[in-house]
């Protein structure tokens, strides 16, 4: 009875059974990161504590990992509090990921950092993109998209990115 | 007190060192990966991460002393003295029942050495060799002439493990394993030593042997949740089967532990654990341990009936990763409550120490 007990707990644990790649996990840690660097026009000073709400394409083994992340992230503690939806399921989005091109779900992202986890895939309003550099991973920030946007970027983020004035050709 | 009890603890000890040693520290576990700053990223190259995996080797090795002292007596869950235990002879007047004895053992230390290999197949197969070597040490009190106090002492390789990991299942946020195993009886049950039962050296009780005698499968689950706090569930046993050449066999042993493992640093990691044992008693008897007359059991440990119980066990420990590929362990534990099939002499504490090399 016991095992029986420990067993059904045990697999309704780990019941979404996941692999997710090395560059996906790099990319999930990344995308924490950066949060804490950009500044969104809708959320004012004085207000700090408006969540901030995260959209993922349905990507289950990503989706869970960039939970757990979030779940466990405590240093630097994210000022904003973290709300990761799904982007089909999602009514607004502050930052919005996507790991491959976009069909109908470009109306939530406006005002929102859009990231793209390759060049290869499409989305107009990208914002950051990641690319593979001497075998690092590495992201390019989109500075026209930025502008209009309203979303203010850190220099600190700026930095370390490859600066491009509109998004490249795939 | 049971040999059969503390191979158990010793068996699962090392299988959950083995598998969680590895995996606590793997480099793309969720929380590494949370605690990374943007430096850290930056820094990385995909191929340091490709190569924490690729550097997994496909062979694992651990060695472990494990240490276990009995001391005191339990009769169910109350304590009674090595006196009560103790019979005072023929001309004392104290009648003599099956609950006191000529001879009795008041302290038993028990250390293992324990050699594991482990060969990962791929990601989901594991398989396990583990070889111990046991060093036991008794010391008696008696009311026989000339062995008013004496101690016994065995030592050799104990029974060899051979066992099969399967990952049951795998998220970002937990793991389940199950593994299943074959004692082998490479331990001898034919130990002797000069006891007051007759001159010269003669066959030692069943704590003292090295081995059990008999196919024995090991079998132990074991989930691990990897997310904001790391806790480990264990559910071990150890099914004996048939009868040794000796005419016994040692009592089943089954094992539920839940591990605590505090997250204050990727180098150090100290945990805390408890755990329920139930072992039960030896089913037949080794008749060469008797003396004739209405009381057949010269010592407590003679008699079959009076091994096996349960025990509540609290461990504390802290795991060191030495450096990507080392971790040295070590464990303090000491039970918290025990209801034996008494008399029988109560465990008093465990210590282990863990060098291991994971995949």
């Amino acid at each position: 009875m016991l095992l029986i007990l420990v067993l059904s707990i045990a697999f309704s644990a780990t019941s979404a059974d996941s692999t997710i790649s090395k560059l996906d996990k790099l990319k999930a840690a990344y995308l924490l990161n950066f949060i804490p660097f950009i500044e969104w026009p809708n959320t004012p000073e004085d207000k700090p504590l408006t969540p901030l709400y995260i959209c993922l394409q349905d990507s289950a083994p990503f989706d869970q990992f960039f939970r757990t992340l979030v779940n466990i992230k405590s240093e630097p503690k994210p000022k904003r509090e973290l709300y990761v939806a799904r982007l089909s399921d999602a009514t607004h989005c502050d930052l919005t990921y996507f790991h491959r091109s976009p069909s109908g779900e470009n109306s939530l992202v406006e005002g929102s950092v859009v990231v793209l986890s390759s060049a290869q895939v499409s989305q107009k309003d990208a914002t950051i993109i990641f690319y593979l550099d001497n075998e690092k991973l590495r992201f390019e920030i989109v500075m026209s998209n930025i502008k209009r946007s309203g979303i203010t970027i850190s220099s600190e983020l700026l930095k370390i990115a490859k600066i491009t004035q509109r998004i490249p050709e795939a | 007190m049971s040999l059969g009890k503390f191979r158990l603890g010793l068996w699962a000890l090392t299988a959950l060192g083995l598998i969680y040693s590895g995996s606590s520290f793997a480099q793309s576990t969720p929380s590494e990966f949370a605690e990374m700053s943007l430096t850290d990223l930056f820094a990385m190259s995909i191929n340091d991460v490709e190569k924490s995996a690729a550097q997994h080797s496909r062979w694992s090795v651990a060695l472990q002393r494990s240490s276990v002292e009995f001391k005191g007596y339990l009769d169910g869950d109350d304590r009674i003295s090595d006196t009560d235990v103790l019979w005072a002879g023929p001309a004392s007047g104290q009648p003599r029942t099956d609950k006191n004895f000529p001879v009795v053992p008041d302290k038993i230390v028990q250390t293992a050495y324990l050699l594991s290999v482990g060969y990962a197949f791929n990601d989901k197969w594991r398989a396990y060799v583990t070889v111990p070597y046991l060093e036991q040490a008794t010391d008696h009190i008696s009311i026989v002439p000339n062995y008013n106090t004496f101690k016994l002492k065995t030592s050799g390789v104990g029974d060899t493990v051979v066992s099969t990991s399967y990952r049951l299942a795998d998220s970002a946020l937990s793991d389940l394993w199950l593994t299943v195993g074959l004692s082998i009886p490479t331990g001898s049950i034919d130990e002797e030593g000069d006891t007051p039962r007759a001159p010269g050296d003669q066959q030692l009780p069943y704590t003292m042997q090295l081995g059990s005698g008999t196919y024995d499968v090991p079998i132990e689950l074991n989930y691990h949740a990897k997310g904001q706090h790391d806790i480990s569930l264990a559910l071990a046993a150890t099914i004996r089967s048939g009868t040794n050449s000796r005419g016994y066999r040692l009592g089943n042993n089954y094992l539920l532990a839940g591990r605590y493992k505090f997250n204050f640093s990727n180098i150090l990691k100290p945990y805390i654990s408890i755990g329920v044992r139930y072992s039960d008693s030896i089913h037949g008897a080794d008749t060469a341990l008797l003396v004739p007359g209405a009381y057949p059991y010269p010592a407590p440990i003679t008699n079959p009936d009076l091994y096996g119980g349960t025990k509540i066990g609290a461990q504390a420990g802290i795991i060191w990763r030495m450096s990507d590929r080392y971790r040295l362990a070590a464990e303090i534990g000491k039970p918290i409550y025990q209801n034996l099939n008494g008399p029988q002499t109560k465990e008093d504490w465990r210590s282990s120490i863990l060098l291991s090399r994971p995949f």
